[in-house]
């Protein structure tokens, strides 16, 4: 993935905003493995689609799981062109349970001060 | 939201807004008062909204929040003028039940009922991730699972051939296309046939405890106190990606024949359009997978029996029924008095279609349709049949389960000071579970009581008990 033109830029921001700093993101993988640490050993790349800054997000998580679910990659970090994780370890990992799906439900991303706030539904 | 009581079990959502047609929801007065502060009465109004909608936006007793269309919800839809949407299905397409019978009384499995738990936990995989490393399918396997289904399972040894008799749709729904299937759909199921999955899904060992209908529960091999294994799951990974996928084509196609949507997750197509046939050959796809799920996992069900019980009470364990309660059918039926062909959603609802119906398979056709109500770990199932009522006033649908009464979260809350499996034991139920997490999350009390849910059915007059099932030992994912 190139990196984001302007037009994208508004929607990049949110993900990695809200991936990083323990807010959207985060939720999502304390949904799948609650508080194990996560370390930053590989990278997957993930392309940004999607025609507004919610449906992004909602794909770009979708796509977050979708490695999860088979690879068993756990996310830690956004990187510019995807995510930075490590593979699932029984030794250091708890899993918590099976998320189907990042839902459109009442989806939204909304400016907040100088982040986004988003509200999203996860399908478990 | 303006709700209007018709009678002792019906609620009526008059027209409002935008919506097309009314709402109809059936519940007694505790189980509306359940509904206080929840969405889901918003949710079937804002169902009522879609375009081709025809008859009222139905809601079951076990009705709760979804995503989108509420759980417990039944939609019809023109042919010619109507929609289908993949919220109306749900993630988990073709998720539902299977009930098998064991030749066994409670009193005979008892001694070895806590091996009988632990094979099947070691048979049958459960929890996050769950695979089978003896079940590794070729994408050529894979194509013929999605075009065959519980067919294809049989034939390749998983089971009896009359099990497909014994299955709605036989197992096998023939507009399943496997080229609308996604190639990561497809990534995701070629591990995943025959587990169990995690959340609310289970396999539960139990007893017929109490017989409302003897004919009927005979006829269905159901006798006082016989041992019953309850199976429910869907189509895992591959059906949730299914969906995913969709829901993205669906959203632009909203957009395209300007359909407007209360909420994006109830984003559609028309029926005939090329979206929605898409999403119709890769829904059917995706749930031959999930009759193909059931059927390894009924078989491997067999196994454990077996190898507890030895290979005649294997061999003599029949299925009693499977049902699907998240999909869309087409299907005939009464609309405003002439024979119309529509489109049913049942997401979270299932199909109880009457006696004499020319889609039930010979042996059910003189007592109506299978249904399979499972209620939650500590307390009772049911199973019913369809009745005339359903078919008049609900297209053919009854109700699927308990519903959830509680949050996950609010359940785990609820549960943590205590120990549900010591506590479940106590009640002679064994619990082997992946994770004390599902354990706290699906605890009793997270659901409403389903007798309540089953005596609504029943004197409203879509269904009718057969019996109860109690249970003995679950396994949990």
């Amino acid at each position: 993935m190139s990196p984001p033109s302007s037009g994208q830029k508004a929607s990049w921001d949110c993900i990695r905003r809200g991936w990083t700093p323990c807010e959207t993101c985060w939720s999502g993988r304390n949904l799948l493995v609650g508080t194990s640490p996560v370390r930053s050993l590989e990278q997957r790349p993930i392309a940004v689609r999607g025609s507004d800054p919610t449906e992004r997000l909602v794909r770009f998580l979708g796509d977050v799981l979708y490695l999860y679910d088979t690879e068993r990659f756990l996310p830690d970090r956004v990187l510019p062109l995807g995510v930075s994780g490590e593979p699932f370890d029984p030794a250091r990992h708890h899993a918590l349970r099976e998320v189907k799906a990042v839902t459109y439900h009442g989806a939204a991303v909304v400016p907040d001060g100088d982040g986004y706030r988003a509200t999203l539904v996860f399908d478990v | 939201m303006n709700v209007e009581r018709i009678d002792a079990y019906r609620w009526r959502i008059p027209r409002q807004g935008g919506m097309r047609t009314e709402g109809l929801i059936f519940a007694d007065e505790q189980l509306m008062r359940d509904l206080e502060g929840d969405q889901a009465v918003q949710q079937l109004a804002n169902v009522a909204h879609l375009p081709g909608i025809v008859g009222p936006a139905i809601a079951m007793p076990d009705i709760h929040w979804g995503y989108g269309f509420p759980i417990g919800g039944v939609a019809a839809f023109d042919e010619a003028e109507g929609v289908v949407s993949p919220g109306g299905v749900g993630y988990d397409i073709n998720c539902g039940v299977r009930l098998l019978a064991t030749p066994l009384t409670l009193a005979e499995a008892r001694p070895r009922l806590r091996q009988l738990v632990d094979t099947l936990y070691a048979t049958i995989p459960s929890g996050v991730g769950a695979s089978r490393s003896d079940v590794r399918l070729a994408r050529s396997d894979l194509e013929q699972v999605l075009r065959q289904g519980a067919r294809w399972a049989v034939e390749q040894g998983y089971g009896d051939p009359a099990d497909l008799e014994a299955i709605e749709a036989n197992g096998t729904l023939p507009d399943a296309d496997p080229d609308c299937v996604s190639d990561r759909a497809k990534e995701r199921g070629k591990s995943q046939l025959g587990t169990v999955g995690s959340g609310n899904h289970f396999v539960e060992v139990g007893y017929v405890a109490e017989r409302y209908d003897e004919r009927v529960a005979d006829r269905l091999g159901l006798g006082a106190a016989t041992v019953t294994v309850f199976i429910h799951s869907g189509s895992r990974g591959l059906g949730y990606q299914v969906c995913d996928d969709h829901l993205d084509l669906m959203l632009k196609a909203a957009a395209k024949y300007g359909i407007a949507l209360p909420d994006r997750q109830l984003c559609c197509a028309p029926l005939g359009s090329a979206e929605g046939k898409r999403y119709w050959g890769a829904m059917n796809a995706a749930a031959n997978y999930a009759f193909a799920n059931r059927q390894l996992m009924a078989h491997y069900a067999r196994r454990a029996l077996g190898t507890v019980f030895g290979e005649a009470t294997a061999q003599r364990s029949r299925l009693v029924y499977d049902v699907c309660h998240n999909i869309a059918k087409h299907e005939t039926h009464e609309v405003a008095g002439a024979r119309t062909r529509v489109c049913v959603h049942r997401k979270g609802a299932t199909r109880a279609f009457p006696p004499r119906h020319a889609e039930l398979a010979p042996q059910f056709r003189d007592i109506g349709q299978p249904v399979l109500i499972p209620g939650d770990m500590g307390r009772y199932s049911y199973v019913l049949v369809g009745t005339a009522g359903a078919f008049t006033e609900t297209f053919g649908s009854t109700c699927h389960g308990a519903g959830r009464r509680l949050s996950r979260h609010k359940a785990k809350q609820l549960a943590r000071p205590r120990n549900i499996l010591k506590e479940l034991e106590a009640q002679g139920i064994l619990i082997r579970a992946a994770t004390r997490a599902t354990v706290d999350e699906e605890m009793p009390e997270a659901y409403k009581d389903v007798a309540r849910v089953v005596d609504v059915v029943d004197r409203a007059g879509i269904g009718k008990k057969v019996a109860q099932l109690k249970p003995v030992g679950v396994v949990k994912g």
